[in-house]
């Protein structure tokens, strides 16, 4: 199946994660049939966006359409809490030594951010935790190992950093 | 009895989306009542006998309506060119439901048929 087909069978999945698993199994298999038949150029006029195929999937099969949760009042919140705790975020990824102190508390509440935020926020907090997590790891490497220091510390830090990035993108992404 | 045919936008001119969409339960049922299927096998048939305006996703959700409502069943079958499919047909509540739903529908076509003077044409 071509790139955009399987990108829009994938994000209808996504959209319909919540929907029992064998029925969205069996609507995806019908749907991928459909995919392979439809030229991609054609795929927008043919079946709309995958939030438009899902919502009106949903409609029709009398299913509750789950709120947007960018517009709720909650996620505003957490929007605004989540930009006005950026730069202490920052401030810390740049301590002399407040990483140490600060970093893992502030790791974590970077990962529960991350998970609320709005998809700008979301990548900002996705991008300092990484860059924190690997400075964390060669500090302590740095700092505390005595046979581990230097290039090899600088190198683990960065294979930290890439794997920290990866899980927070993993489970930060749309669902 | 009142009976509500949706309009477009343009006054009084028939929407045919709007009135297929409304019809939609009862083609899925008569569409399967005689005849085994899976889902986009149903699409097809649906656009083949002129429902080319109903979104595809209203299809799928049809379906699955009026699986969870009792009036199809269903059956795994193996494919061989992807996953199992899921592969639909009517039951007897579904029978008993497409029955009603026809004699609803005569009623309407019969009083279309009398207020626009075409009965005897």
């Amino acid at each position: 199946m071509p790139g955009t087909s399987a990108a829009y069978l994938d994000r209808v999945a996504r959209l319909l994660a919540d929907v029992e698993e064998e029925e969205r199994v069996s609507l995806l298999a019908d749907l991928a049939d459909e995919l392979r038949e439809i030229p991609e150029s054609e795929l927008a006029e043919r079946l709309g966006s995958p939030e438009e195929f899902a919502l009106e999937y949903r409609r029709s099969a009398g299913l509750e359409t789950p709120p947007e949760p960018d517009r709720t009042v909650a996620s505003m919140i957490a929007a605004v809490i989540s930009a006005l705790a950026l730069p202490f975020g920052v401030l810390v990824l740049f301590s002399f030594g407040g990483q140490l102190v600060f970093g893992p508390f502030v790791l974590a509440i970077e990962w529960i951010l991350a998970r609320i935020s709005p998809r700008p926020l979301r990548l900002a907090w996705s991008f300092l935790g990484a860059a924190l997590a690997g400075e964390i790891i060669y500090l302590v490497l740095d700092i505390h190992v005595r046979r581990i220091d230097g290039f090899p510390a600088v190198v683990i830090g960065l294979v930290v950093a890439a794997v920290t990035a990866l899980l927070f993108f993993r489970t930060t992404s749309d669902q | 009895m009142h009976y509500v045919v949706p309009v477009s936008v343009h006054e009084g001119e028939v929407d045919p989306t709007q009135v297929l969409k409304g019809l939609l339960d009862t083609a899925v049922l008569g569409a399967l009542r005689d005849n085994r299927t899976y889902g986009y096998d149903l699409v097809r048939q649906l656009r083949e006998h002129g429902f080319a305006e109903i979104a595809d996703a209203s299809v799928y959700g049809t379906l699955r309506r009026l699986y969870r409502a009792g009036l199809l069943t269903s059956e795994i079958v193996d494919s061989d060119t992807g996953p199992p499919r899921k592969y639909y047909s009517v039951n007897e509540a579904g029978a008993a439901q497409l029955e009603r739903s026809m004699k609803t529908w005569e009623e309407i076509t019969h009083t279309m048929d009398r207020i626009l003077g075409r009965e005897d044409r």
